[in-house]
């Protein structure tokens, strides 16, 4: 069934396609965190958890 | 009041976050919890000692094993989830969820759903497909609460008042655009009543979509928000920011581009395409990089301060967390290894995978963000750090326990099916003699279970204790920030913080990223059934087949047997010829199971003679010694419905098998002349004739179909019609 299936559609160099379109995504991901000048950027970025607005009332924190 | 107008006159905006919605999740979470972990622990002990089946229909293992599995997963960890991004997405983005309503009927409806869960799948009402059992109208309840969910947290998005979307808000989003497309497709299907439907998609299609579903629920239900609170509540927990959030971003991107594709590995050795099953091994071995790299993220978080684990309950579970994330990232491409899953697909190494995993990992993460939340939700503190200690030993103990047991039962049953001798034949011809041989590892199983559920009875005391010592009037916190508008994208930053800043086209890109996966991997697949040689002498089921392939779809039978004999010599020894594609066509759904904690039964068609089916299912002892199959008298009292077989036979038309207008309208009447059939030749060994209309013969009917189209022997296919 197998062979059947395979010389009835020779499909299978998506799975060399599916390894170079994630490659690209990939290459692609590490450049654009990567590039020049972003480093601040992401520092501050990283911070957000610790700033939830300045509270009003109530006596939480 | 004057204080508010001070503020709005400096430009400020006033809001208060909806804790309330945050608190009725934390209560739903802990009720569940209990409730799941509860029906885990008794499942567990009714493999290990089979009479606490209770002879009772609602209490079989077939059909409490399903609800175990979806209130472990929908209804813990789901509330869960929802909790922690209630609580985390408000904070991140600087504004109240953009409707109370709305959230209130995302907790009622989902409360709701898993109230319908607990009813209909004791019940044997089931569309058979792994945690995707519920039928047809709690799969459209499903869908409708899950876009409630979505829509309202899509226009919180909306009304943010951080420009920034954080890595954490990211996980969310995948997981909601995700999951409602998985959730939609699988659960595709024709209904025939009110709780009855037939699989939209058959056969070889419906485990090849069943398992894209399957994975990936496991991969946006249970991985992805999981590491989106990760991303939330260690660095909160602990004080400090994430490691490097550059790792996080291309740990967010790597991760949902491949997880989607790596579905194929729960059917290696099936008869799926052999390129699909390559394609989903090797992005399984890839998926180990993004894994790795979240969970590395996560841990050295905590960098510098692991004297606070030691001490801090609240670390002590997300550290651990994070860690059995790492260990189960790491066990999984293991066993997507064509090699390595030949030996533990179908064993109980998988149940302990999936258990380090669930336990570890959610069951863990869970405890550390309960902690984290309570005593902030409650302004107050912890009843008691002892209390939580204890639940986390008892916890890793029990999980320890839990996961050694399944590895040495899976290990051993593994290799206990596959060992032959110097002269071809199987060592262990008698599959019980490999069940006997792991029933003490069931008991340690069950045990350890034990241990996890108490230490979550633990929580649940002393969260209990922590609520009721919290000061009683709870004043809503409000909350001062600039609105979105003072706080413009920035005209010169890059692509990256333009597109983090606008959460549409930022979804746009998470939903390509997981089709691309999708579309490669579904559709010729889909396609593929033009190209499954359509063998005449496959037939679909006769009237009194489907009326008995229904009774073992309700029964749950595909908990413990699978129907797919792999193509390898032990296989072939001790079941029959090798599965083909072709013999599923007319399987809705399909029946392939995941665990053999009984025999396949894809060839036992013809096997054993009616009388043999009719004493194994009343008591499979007298038959089959050493047996931890359930009794099941009460197919011997319920009727087979024969009214209602023309219309599942037109529905089942309208999916495509070849019916004839006489098969449909004539259904009852010929699924009673083979019920005649089958009589016959139990009355000559002593049944009475009175059983002719009960759910047994029906049962037996399909069982002595199952893979006999194919054999080789005409006479014998001839025999069956």
């Amino acid at each position: 069934m197998k062979s059947q299936v395979l010389s009835n559609f020779a499909w299978t160099d998506l799975t060399v396609v599916a390894f170079l379109i994630f490659l690209g995504l990939f290459i692609f991901a590490v450049y654009w965190t990567f590039r020049k000048g972003s480093k601040d950027f992401y520092d501050n970025v990283g911070n957000l958890p610790f700033d939830e607005g300045q509270p009003l009332t109530g006596d939480k924190k | 009041m004057s204080t508010e107008t001070n503020v709005q006159e400096q430009g400020y905006e006033t809001f208060s976050y909806d804790d309330r919605l945050t608190k009725m999740f934390v209560i739903a979470t802990m009720l569940w919890g209990v409730i799941a972990l509860f029906l885990g622990v008794w499942i567990a002990f009714e493999l290990a000692s089979w009479k606490l089946n209770l002879n009772l229909p609602w209490f079989t293992f077939g059909r409490l094993r399903p609800l175990h599995t979806n209130a472990a997963i929908f209804a813990f960890v789901g509330n869960a989830i929802f909790a922690g991004v209630y609580y985390s997405t408000q904070r991140l983005l600087k504004t109240r969820m953009a409707s109370d309503i709305l959230g209130k009927i995302h907790f009622w409806g989902w409360q709701l759903i898993i109230v319908g869960a607990a009813v209909t799948l004791p019940l044997g009402i089931s569309s058979a497909k792994e945690y995707a059992e519920l039928e047809w109208p709690l799969d459209i309840l499903v869908a409708l609460i899950w876009v409630t969910f979505g829509v309202n947290f899509f226009l919180t998005l909306k009304q943010r008042r951080e420009r920034h979307i954080y890595v954490a808000i990211w996980f969310y989003i995948a997981t909601i655009i995700t999951v409602a497309v998985l959730y939609v497709v699988n659960n595709l299907a024709l209904p025939v009543g009110f709780m009855k439907s037939y699989s939209a998609f058959a056969g070889v299609q419906d485990a090849l979509v069943q398992w894209w579903y399957g994975h990936n629920a496991v991969a946006f239900f249970l991985t992805t928000p999981f590491l989106g609170l990760m991303y939330y509540y260690v660095p909160k927990a602990i004080n400090r920011p994430v490691y490097s959030y550059r790792l996080s971003i291309i740990h967010f991107w790597s991760l949902i581009f491949v997880y989607i594709w790596a579905g194929p590995h729960h059917l290696l050795y099936s008869t799926l395409p052999e390129w699909v099953q390559t394609l989903g091994m090797a992005f399984s071995v890839a998926l180990w990089a993004p894994s790795w790299g979240g969970m590395i993220n996560g841990l050295l978080t905590l960098r510098g301060a692991w004297d606070r684990v030691r001490k801090e309950p609240i670390l002590k579970f997300l550290a651990t967390g994070v860690t059995f994330y790492g260990m189960s990232t790491f066990e999984g491409p293991l066993l997507s290894i064509k090699s390595v899953n030949s030996l533990a697909h179908f064993t109980d190494w998988i149940v302990g995978h999936v258990h380090s995993g669930t336990i570890g990992w959610n069951y863990m993460m869970t405890s550390g963000m309960l902690y984290f939340m309570v005593p902030k939700l409650w302004n107050t503190k912890l009843y008691s750090n002892r209390l939580a200690n204890i639940q986390f030993w008892s916890a890793t103990i029990g999980l320890l326990l839990y996961i050694m047991s399944m590895w040495t039962a899976g290990i051993t049953q593994g290799l206990m099916w596959r060992a032959i001798d110097e002269t071809g034949k199987l060592v262990y011809p008698n599959f019980v003699e490999t069940v006997v041989k792991i029933l003490p590892m069931y008991w340690v199983r069950a045990f350890g279970g034990t241990l996890v559920l108490f230490g979550f009875v633990v929580l649940v005391y002393n969260v209990y204790k922590t609520i009721k010592n919290a000061p009683k009037e709870q004043q809503e916190e409000t909350f001062k920030a600039l609105p979105l508008s003072a706080n413009p994208i920035d005209a010169h930053g890059g692509s990256h913080r333009k597109l983090e800043g606008l959460p549409l086209y930022f979804s746009v890109l998470a939903f390509l990223a997981i089709l691309v996966g999708s579309v490669i991997e579904l559709i010729p697949s889909l396609v593929s059934n033009q190209f499954i040689v359509k063998d005449s002498r496959v037939r679909p089921y006769s009237a009194l087949e489907v009326a008995g392939r229904d009774v073992y779809v309700r029964e749950g039978c595909y908990t413990c047997h699978s129907q797919l004999v792999r193509p390898m010599a032990a296989e072939q020894l001790r079941y029959g010829r090798v599965s083909e594609a072709a013999e599923y066509v007319y399987d809705r759904p399909f029946q392939w199971g995941s665990r053999r904690i009984g025999p396949d039964l894809h060839r036992v068609g013809k096997k054993y003679s009616h009388m043999w089916h009719y004493r194994h299912m009343l008591n499979p002892r007298d038959v089959t010694p050493g047996s931890i199959m359930p009794n099941y008298p009460w197919l011997y009292k319920n009727k087979v419905k024969f009214g209602v077989l023309p219309k599942k036979l037109s529905v089942l038309a309208a999916l495509g098998a070849p019916y004839s207008e006489e098969e449909i309208n004539r259904a009852p009447e010929l699924a009673k002349m083979q019920a005649k059939t089958i009589m016959d030749e139990l009355v000559a060994d002593g049944v009475p004739a009175k059983m002719a209309d009960k759910e047994i013969v029906a049962l037996i009917a399909y069982l002595q179909r199952l893979g006999i189209d194919m054999a080789e022997d005409k006479d014998e296919v001839a025999s069956t019609k």
